[in-house]
């Protein structure tokens, strides 16, 4: 649990077992620590032997080529991969020292602790208010004054409030791209999740949109442990604190985000952030 | 956990009804299936015998005095109108769908297309209505006269050109009502073919026609088959249209294409009357075995269209593999 | 790349200029045969159904007088309100058991759709689709009418159509549900809600307007269906008592079939006032399913 940030499995062909420390290790604490992390689809394996911690209260970003498994290692986090068949995970992953793979657990619990937004908006066939309340109403019977002020909290939070403040009572299907995102990430943090992540939040919207969200995931990062999938070189450097990037199913390398972008370890790292391939 | 298992009970209504209807039939129509035999299938006669005189016992089971239930004629009037209607229905639906898909311009696609899958909602007591009242005087009084007297030499157009009522006025209109499947899901098949294809044998040289009809058609085989075989379903078991212009055949295999038949679907409800004075209750038994050989033959029909259908999906998803 | 261009243009010999063949008479000709069969098969199609239509609609609007609507049928003359209204009673009733249980089969195969449950409920539905209608109406009177003993009535009636109209509701429910996003689904489970939430308060909201439609088309094919109900509704000159068993109710699709065969004028206008019926509403639920997708698909 103690562990500083994380130690990366290295890939295959180097044979040092490197450690990375990030600078910052001393104050943060791990939210989530992956051991051993294995994900099969079928025959198929996404994931190879993930070793990595997430921080509290910072941002980690995900990078790699498309297939290499980002997306996959979020979908493990909250379990969500279990909607569809054929899908298996070996080792562990602790979130506050729980292991959340146990298979008794709540998984509906679990999910309303670990907030997701996906790459496309995605508000539910409802007003903007029963689209915030719909989480919230999912666990906590709160009387209309205190349901009032979550939603509208979850909204201020999440840079909406002053858009939609006029027309709560209206669908949220009628918002732009980019409102509809902030939606959702209001959505999820009105439940007052722990962790937040986010699977490519900004590959459907607009620049403009994408500086609002990227803004608010630095606001909103004081509250929250939170990772993002992005394909996005440049979101990954302003926005994240830490930076894996992975390749074929394994962390190739993990560490700070200006030590990754600046001076990467690994030659296949610093091609990939270079757009020499991928 | 507990929600699944409980929609899957309620879920399970629709399968047990099905179900329901083959146990059913298939019990209620035993003693008919033992006491009719194989007869039942190859002998041309069907008579409920005398209803009012004392049942007798025939083979251990009490039967109506002379009774005996030979279908022959209704599985041949059943197959021949079937065909007749798939002869008319096929080559018209594939025209059809052809010119929706090519020729016509988008807005009016859209209402000539509801105006030939609006057939597949008509009821089929209104095509009975329309067939007795506008196409049986059309065809009795005026076409089949000259089919009869220009086509004469064509084995089965000759001979006595009949009132209307028969095997080509039923063929005629149980076409117009299985041709909407032929047509839609052709042309949806073919709107939805990737441009590439048109583009590439266009830039050979090839006319538009000839691009359809060269490239296009034969690529969806398949789906005309998947088509037409549910088309097959739909035409076997229809019943009130056909009763209405069939003319009623009893024990009776048509010489020509213009004379009278029955099907097992529309012998059902004309003899279900008579039938249910049988004191014996034999006579509705047989109608019995003839509606489970009607939904048999569904099942079949539906399996085999199933692995056409199979098939295709199998072929389409290797396509985009490769 | 342009240098690559240029260097390209400046070394390659001009195209040749392709010998264009003279166009084959017998192509042509196979083409304009072609365009003009299919153009004649489709007139043919759609003359057939205007002409349902024109029947239907010129006979139907001279038959319909005041009457029609506010009496009962007497022998072969009167009015159709009995039918009227018996065909409302069953067509209704028969939705109110399909409906529930049907959306519960479409539910089920859509959203557990991979499980042997589901893929038996989604085979037996398509295989239900392909019953004749007459199979099933005789299999509703030797069970219910004659074995239970209702004699005919709505109930028979109403449970027939039901059982023919369950796989449509079953499967348009499902395909509705697959119109729903996915990422809708993951949206709403990653929140924590689970699967009824999901299902009752994000999917069903969601394609509500399709199941709406589908079942409103299910409407139309009771209304106009026969074979069912012949022997298992019976017919009645009278209004509905109320009763669900032991008393026949008459409906609209039986006044067509039997009132057209009889000798007298007066029987025929009861038939073809039955038709306008009939067709107008089935005419007006597929304009209305229509309008509903086109503006759905923009």
């Amino acid at each position: 649990m103690n562990t500083p940030a994380a130690a990366s499995k290295p890939p295959e062909n180097d044979p040092q077992n490197v450690t990375l420390e990030p600078a910052a290790a001393l104050q943060v604490a791990d939210k989530v620590v992956m051991r051993d992390l294995n994900f099969y689809y079928g025959d198929f394996q996404a994931l190879k032997n993930i070793n990595l911690s997430l921080p509290d209260r910072r941002v980690t970003a995900f990078i790699g080529p498309s297939g290499c498994g980002k997306s996959t290692l979020l979908r493990t986090l909250n379990r969500i991969y279990e909607l569809y068949p054929d899908m298996r995970v070996t080792g562990e992953i602790l979130v506050d020292g729980k292991d959340i793979l146990e298979p008794g657990l709540d998984l509906n619990r679990l999910r309303a602790k670990i907030g997701m937004v996906f790459q496309k908006p995605t508000p539910f066939p409802m007003s903007i208010y029963d689209n915030i309340a719909f989480g919230i109403r999912l666990y906590e019977k709160l009387p209309k004054s205190e349901l009032d002020g979550r939603v509208e909290s979850a909204l201020r939070r999440s840079a909406l409030w002053k858009e939609v403040k006029n027309k709560l009572k209206q669908s949220g299907l009628r918002l732009s791209g980019g409102q509809q995102q902030r939606l959702c990430i209001a959505r999820a943090i009105a439940v007052q999740p722990e962790v937040l992540l986010l699977d490519e939040p900004t590959s459907a919207l607009d620049p403009i949109s994408t500086q609002y969200i990227e803004e608010l995931i630095a606001e909103l990062k004081s509250d929250y442990c939170i990772a993002i999938v992005t394909h996005n070189m440049q979101q990954a450097a302003r926005s994240s604190d830490y930076t894996a990037y992975m390749y074929l199913g394994k962390i190739v390398e993990f560490g700070e985000t200006a030590t990754i972008f600046s001076h990467p370890r690994e030659k296949h790292t610093e091609d990939y952030i270079n757009g020499r391939f991928g | 956990m507990k929600f699944k298992t409980g929609l899957a009970a309620i879920a399970g209504v629709l399968p047990a009804s099905l179900v329901a209807i083959v146990l059913f039939l298939t019990v209620y129509s035993w003693p008919a299936i033992r006491f009719n035999g194989f007869h039942f299938l190859v002998s041309n006669h069907w008579n409920l015998g005398n209803l009012y005189a004392d049942p007798v016992t025939v083979a251990g089971t009490q039967v109506a005095p002379g009774a005996h239930y030979g279908i022959l004629f209704l599985i041949v009037g059943t197959l021949l109108t079937t065909l007749v209607a798939l002869l008319i229905a096929l080559p018209v639906g594939v025209g059809a769908a052809i010119f929706l898909a090519e020729a016509v311009p988008g807005r009016l696609r859209l209402w000539l297309s509801f105006l030939v899958e609006l057939l597949a909602a008509v009821p089929s007591v209104v095509f009975g209505l329309w067939g007795y009242v506008v196409v049986i005087p059309f065809l009795g009084q005026h076409l089949f006269p000259f089919l009869s007297r220009i086509f004469g030499f064509v084995p089965f157009f000759a001979g006595p050109s009949g009132s209307g009522y028969g095997l080509l006025t039923s063929g005629f209109v149980l076409s117009l009502m299985i041709v909407p499947l032929i047509v839609a899901t052709l042309r949806d098949a073919m709107v939805s073919q990737p441009p590439a294809i048109r583009e590439a044998v266009t830039a050979l040289g090839a006319t538009r026609f000839e691009v359809v009809a060269k490239v296009i058609l034969p690529s969806l085989f398949r789906v005309l088959v998947g088509a037409t075989i549910l088309a097959v379903g739909r035409a076997l078991g229809e019943t009130m249209a056909v009763l209405m212009v069939s003319g009623n055949a009893l024990n009776y295999l048509p010489h020509n294409i213009y004379a009278p038949i029955s099907t097992m679907a529309a012998f059902i409800v004309s003899q279900l009357d008579s039938a249910m004075q049988d004191p014996t209750g034999m006579a509705v038994r047989s109608l019995a075995e003839i509606a489970l050989m009607l939904s048999l033959l569904s099942l079949l029909i539906n399996f085999l269209a199933r692995l056409v259908l199979a098939i295709e999906n199998r072929s389409a998803r290797h396509a985009t593999i490769v | 790349m342009s240098h690559a261009n240029e260097a390209f243009r400046l070394t390659a010999a001009p195209p040749p200029v392709p010998r264009v063949p003279r166009f084959p008479l017998r192509r042509r000709i196979f083409s304009i045969a072609g365009w003009t069969t299919t153009a004649l098969a489709l007139i043919l199609l759609t003359a057939a159904m205007l002409g349902i239509l024109e029947m239907v609609f010129v006979r139907g609007i001279g038959a319909l007088v005041p009457a029609t609507f506010t009496t009962i049928t007497q022998g072969t003359g009167g009015g159709l309100l009995n039918a009227i209204e018996g065909t409302f009673v069953l067509s209704f009733g028969a939705l109110l058991l399909a409906v529930p249980f049907g959306m519960a089969a479409g539910i089920y195969i859509s959203e557990y759709r991979n499980g042997w449950w589901a893929k038996t409920i989604r085979l037996l539905a398509d295989v239900l689709v392909g019953v004749p209608s007459i199979v099933v109406g005789y299999v509703g009177y030797v069970t219910m009418v004659d074995w239970l003993g209702w004699n005919f009535s709505v109930a028979a009636g109403a449970i027939s159509l039901a059982v023919m109209s369950l796989p449509y509701i079953c499967r348009t429910t499902e395909m509705a549900l697959q119109q729903v996003p996915g990422d809708l689904r993951e949206a709403a489970f990653a929140l924590g809600a689970g699967e009824s939430q999901v299902i009752f308060r994000i999917c069903l909201p969601a394609a509500l307007r399709a199941i709406l439609t589908g079942i409103l088309l299910a409407l139309a094919v009771s209304v106009g269906e026969t074979a069912p109900l012949l022997y298992t509704a019976g017919w009645s000159n009278y209004l509905w008592d109320g009763k669900m068993t032991h008393s026949p109710v008459g409906y609209l699709t039986y006044a067509i079939w039997t009132f057209i065969s009889e000798p007298f004028a007066s029987a025929h206008q009861l038939a073809y006032a039955a038709a306008f019926l009939v067709m107008a509403l089935v005419l007006l639920v597929h304009l209305a399913a229509r309008l509903v997708f086109d503006r759905h698909r923009r």
